[in-house]
């Protein structure tokens, strides 16, 4: 185990040093390794078994035959590497999620030449792997899904490009570090008790009330972090610039998602419920505060101040928001 | 994977293809049961593809292989043969197609339909073998692109057309493998294949029997002479001797195994060396006879490994001939074979049955009286074959018990075999030694390369009879009734006959001269494909080897294949390198992006994001004189993009558009230019 684990450190830091981490990386003979597939030996040994026979039997086409296969093995060398070689990879943004989702990274390919690329397949740790080609446009995006099994922040490590075009028969390869990561939400929980607590901190009881129903204010400038449901699509649709509809805040309609109120849970159940009630309030149009041990977000109602709760509930006990690796 | 693998498309398709290429050339020697199983499974499988039909259960599946087994078994006998492991791998094959679920599976199926492509090559190695088992190569190979092709849909031949391409390259790296490769002696006896119908004389000759081959223009072998090619009346190639007579069969009458080793055998049966004079040395290219006879003008010694020099100087394998045989001979016209003869070899030599023909011995016993000695006996006979009323025919009446009485004094019709035999006859009761000598006689000459072709319907018989003191002498007894048939092939002496009797109506087609141009032209490739690719061995590399690289030693031939594949290697890699796609673009985009880079002198570039109508705004505001067409040209380009249903049909309007595009374009490039011959005068 031990050594295990000192090999695979040092695999990782010759790997470092190698293809060190970087934003958008080019593959070239430095990154690119390439050996047989498990396919390519039993074709090799297909090779061997012709080779037999064209021996026993004198035969000079089955030797012929044997030859062809294996130049063919040899020539498919240089195709599955120039598969990989010239592509470039970058990292383009990574999808925040709840545990027990996906988080969805997103890759983007760029052809450096103009060869196409066919049946790349991308894969992180522990996910499915996902095939990409690029054969029509300069570039392809491509999304690619990781489990998030635990809350916080979620590090990918390196991602397996790799490829077996075009006879499955050699594998060209190369990990890249993008030093992608994301955040883990707690997976929200509800229950009957979330509910109650609402109504608990909502002060005359009609918590239920969509916001803005009928306490419309006015048009102001659509700042990003607004709220899409409150942007006037319907001005959009005539050509005016992006609007958001605003309603005038009310103290009646906040409410305050705390710590506290889930007393006698363990702690990542009483994050999963917080977490619940904060996209619960948002999706209502409650204005709503967030009280963490140590954190405190006043009341409000915007994506930004949405992010922001999720953040720190995803964060909530980790080292410093952004732990060292 | 929680994706349930699903064979792409293309994938299947060119698999299914291959299938029947790959089986094509062996369904016509198995049983056709087996041809039945490999379409049921095809169209089984692509009732899998579609969804409709079921994976066989594991009970059925081995229930299928049993029952196929039994069948082998009941039509082959055994499984120790080359069919029935090639009907035995071909079931499997098309067998496994149904129960392919996952990607190993596929490969697994792709890798069996190369192992069953290259099984052709142990029936047949023909050129246009060679070129069949490449095109199925090349759709197994395009089946196995077609499954690591991306998720996004090719057009069909996109595999197809990549595999193509990867053949082409790997062509020349076997041929240097090809060429250097060491051909070593096998390793291990190997099942040969057993049903294959023999040709050429066979081991024993009664009357009927040479008449027979007559009929069949398939090549027997090839000769190339290194010098001139001897006149036709030495062209005695000699394959069997007979000894042994029922009264109506010949049969050899040494032991198959023996083999002579030349010197002991020179002084055993005292040939003089000096009596050995104007060798002839050639090449024969045996076609497989499935015999294990040679054949050789006399008196033939071959320094080949593996031939057996039998004891009357015939040449034998020790195996039957599977596959094209080569052999250099030397052959001494002038010999003296066996001048004295020992008891045991006399004996053999005058040996004939008790109570058949008495005419023929009587007439016999009475012309050697007469006669005064052998040698005037021999002419006698002859000359009586020649006198009298005999008949040089293909279709001789048959013979009853007395074949030879018959033959003498009744039918006096036959083929080469009745004169042999009945001469041989007359030889022995008379107390001459005599024996009959069984081959092919002639040839036809390929003038473009020189060499002879010789046919089954050259196989001819003719007798040796044994002189004191001169030894064993050939003694052609046809040549007395038809010499013409010495001088030239059989098909010109009897070919009007055998069109007529409809032995081989083909025949005489043969000798129009343009069909024997092209006959001839197409035999020489054939046989330089014979033999300098078929029997490519290893005195044949070295001999090459040295002649290319000066030398045959481990670091030339290292510095060989490295330079010559490193310089294969570096072409491909160059080409994948400078690889170009091109992309077809819009004929829409294509006027645009023209009128765009028009501008680009003009100090005017379009981003590779910018939209059209920014464009044409920042057109206007560089280049006022410009802003009105480009912003015209926007307005077209955005209409004919966005108005109209991509992939519909072009309508009047749409057409209309478009020209005033071009229109617009034309106009846009011309005040460019202007602009621009402007700003360069100022």
């Amino acid at each position: 185990m031990h050594v295990q684990t000192t090999l695979q450190r040092r695999f990782n830091q010759w790997l470092d040093k190698r293809i060190p981490p970087s934003g958008e990386i080019t593959l070239n003979q430095r990154r690119i390794f390439v050996f047989p597939s498990r396919a390519g030996l039993v074709f090799l040994g297909l090779v061997i078994g012709l080779l037999l026979g064209g021996i026993n039997y004198e035969n000079n086409m089955l030797f012929s035959f044997a030859f062809l296969l294996l130049s063919l093995f040899l020539v498919t060398i240089l195709h599955t590497y120039s598969n990989l070689s010239g592509l470039s990879i970058r990292s383009a943004a990574a999808r925040p999620t709840f545990v027990g989702d996906h988080a969805e990274f997103e890759v983007v390919l760029t052809r450096t030449g103009s060869r196409n690329y066919e049946g790349i397949q991308m894969r992180w740790h522990g996910a499915d792997p996902v095939t990409a080609n690029l054969s029509s446009g300069r570039q392809q995006r491509v999304s690619i899904f990781v489990p998030a099994a635990e809350r916080g922040v979620l590090r990918v490590g390196r991602l397996l490009v790799e490829t077996y075009y075009p006879l499955g028969l050699i594998r060209a390869w190369t990990w890249l570090d993008f030093d992608a990561k994301c955040l883990v939400y707690p997976k929200p929980q509800a229950s009957r008790a979330d509910l109650i607590a609402v109504a608990e901190a909502h002060k005359d009881g009609n918590y239920l009330q969509q916001h803005g129903s009928d306490d419309f204010a006015g048009f102001k400038d659509y700042l990003p972090g607004d709220s899409l449901k409150q942007v006037a699509w319907r001005n959009v649709a005539k050509g005016l610039p992006l609007m958001s509809k605003h309603y005038q805040s009310q103290a009646d309609h906040q409410i305050w998602i705390t710590w506290d109120q889930f007393e006698g849970e363990h702690d990542e159940a009483r994050l999963s419920r917080m977490c619940y009630l904060v996209l619960y309030a948002d999706q209502q149009g409650l204005e709503y505060g967030l009280r963490l041990p140590g954190i405190e977000f006043k009341p409000a109602l915007s994506a930004l101040h949405k992010l922001q709760a999720l953040q720190a509930l995803a964060l909530f006990g980790k080292q410093s928001g952004a732990p060292g690796s | 994977m929680s994706i349930e693998f699903q064979i792409p498309r293309n994938c299947l398709a060119a698999l299914l293809i291959a299938q029947f290429a790959v089986l094509g050339p062996h369904l016509f020697r198995l049983p056709l049961w087996v041809a039945a199983v490999a379409i049921v499974c095809a169209l089984w499988r692509l009732l899998l593809y579609t969804g409709r039909g079921f994976y066989p259960s594991a009970v059925l599946k081995a229930l299928l292989v049993v029952v196929s087994l039994v069948a082998i078994l009941r039509d082959y006998g055994s499984l120790f043969a080359l069919e029935p492991i090639v009907a035995l791998l071909i079931t499997t094959f098309a067998l496994k197609l149904i129960e392919m679920k996952s990607r190993r599976d596929v490969l697994v199926v792709i890798f069996l339909a190369y192992f069953v492509a290259a099984t052709h090559f142990l029936f047949e190695q023909g050129i246009f073998d060679a070129m069949y088992v490449l095109l199925a190569a090349a759709l197994v190979t395009g089946a196995l692109v077609a499954l690591h092709e991306g998720a996004v849909a090719h057009r069909p031949t996109h595999a197809v057309s990549t595999s193509f391409k990867l053949l082409f390259q790997a062509i020349p790296l076997t041929i240097i493998m090809f060429i250097v490769f060491p051909r070593i002696d096998p390793l291990w006896s190997v099942p040969g294949t057993e049903s294959s119908a023999k040709t050429g004389p066979s081991d024993s000759m009664s009357p009927g029997d040479i008449s027979k081959l007559a009929g069949s223009s398939d090549l027997a072998f090839r000769v190339t002479f290194e010098g001139d090619v001897p006149p036709p009346q030495d062209l005695y190639w000699r394959g069997l001797v007979f000894n042994h007579f029922d009264g109506r069969q010949w049969r050899a009458a040494e032991r198959k195994d023996a083999r002579i080793n030349w010197g002991d055998y020179l002084e055993s049966i005292s040939v003089e060396p000096s009596t050995l004079s104007r060798p002839v040395k050639y090449t024969v290219v045996m076609e497989p006879s499935r015999q294990s006879w040679l054949y050789a003008m006399p008196l033939a010694r071959t320094k080949t490994k593996s031939v057996l020099q039998g004891q009357n100087f015939t040449l034998r394998t020790v195996y039957p001939l599977d596959q094209r045989f080569q052999y250099q001979v030397t052959s001494w016209q002038d010999y003296r074979l066996e001048g004295r003869l020992r008891d045991t070899r006399r004996q053999q030599a005058l040996q004939l049955p008790r109570g058949f023909n008495p005419k023929a011995r009587e007439f016999a016993q009475q012309l050697r009286v007469r006669s005064g000695d052998d040698q005037a006996f021999v002419n006698a006979v002859l000359r009586h074959f020649n006198s009298e009323e005999f008949v040089y025919t293909i279709q001789p009446p048959k013979l009853g018990t007395h074949s030879v009485d018959e033959f003498l004094f009744g039918a006096r019709r036959g083929f080469c075999e009745h004169y042999a035999s009945s001469f041989v006859f007359l030889m022995r009761a008379a107390g001459v030694p005599a024996r009959v000598v069984a081959g092919y006689q002639g040839g036809e000459l390929n003038p473009f390369d020189n060499y002879l072709l010789i046919h089954e319907y050259d196989a001819h018989a003719w007798a040796e009879v044994w002189y004191p003191n001169k030894g064993w002498t050939r003694v052609d007894p046809t040549a007395a009734v038809a010499p013409e048939r010495v001088e030239s092939s059989v098909n010109d002496v009897l070919g009007d006959e055998m069109s007529q009797a409809a032995i081989n109506p083909f025949l005489n087609l043969r000798q129009i001269p343009a069909l024997r141009w092209l006959r001839l032209r197409w035999d020489t490739v054939n046989y330089s494909w014979t033999k300098w690719v078929l029997n490519y061995d290893t005195e044949l590399q070295m001999e090459l080897l040295e002649n290319w690289l000066g030398g045959v030693s481990a670091w030339r031939i290292g510095l060989f294949v490295t330079l010559g594949g490193g310089l294969v290697m570096l072409i491909v890699a160059l080409s994948l390198l400078s690889q170009r796609v091109k992309h077809k673009l819009h004929p829409v985009d294509k006027l645009y992006l023209r009128s765009a880079r028009s501008l680009r002198r003009l100090g005017v570039e379009r981003g590779d994001a910018e939209g059209v109508h920014d464009f044409a705004q920042r057109v206007a505001n560089a280049q006022p004189k410009l802003g009105d067409s480009a912003k015209r040209i926007a307005y077209l380009y955005s209409s004919l993009r966005y108005d109209f249903q991509a992939g519909a049909k072009p309508g009047p309007e749409y057409k209309a558009n478009f020209r005033k595009l071009r229109e617009e374009v034309k106009f846009h490039l011309q005040q460019a230019s202007t602009l621009q011959k402007a700003s360069h005068s100022a």
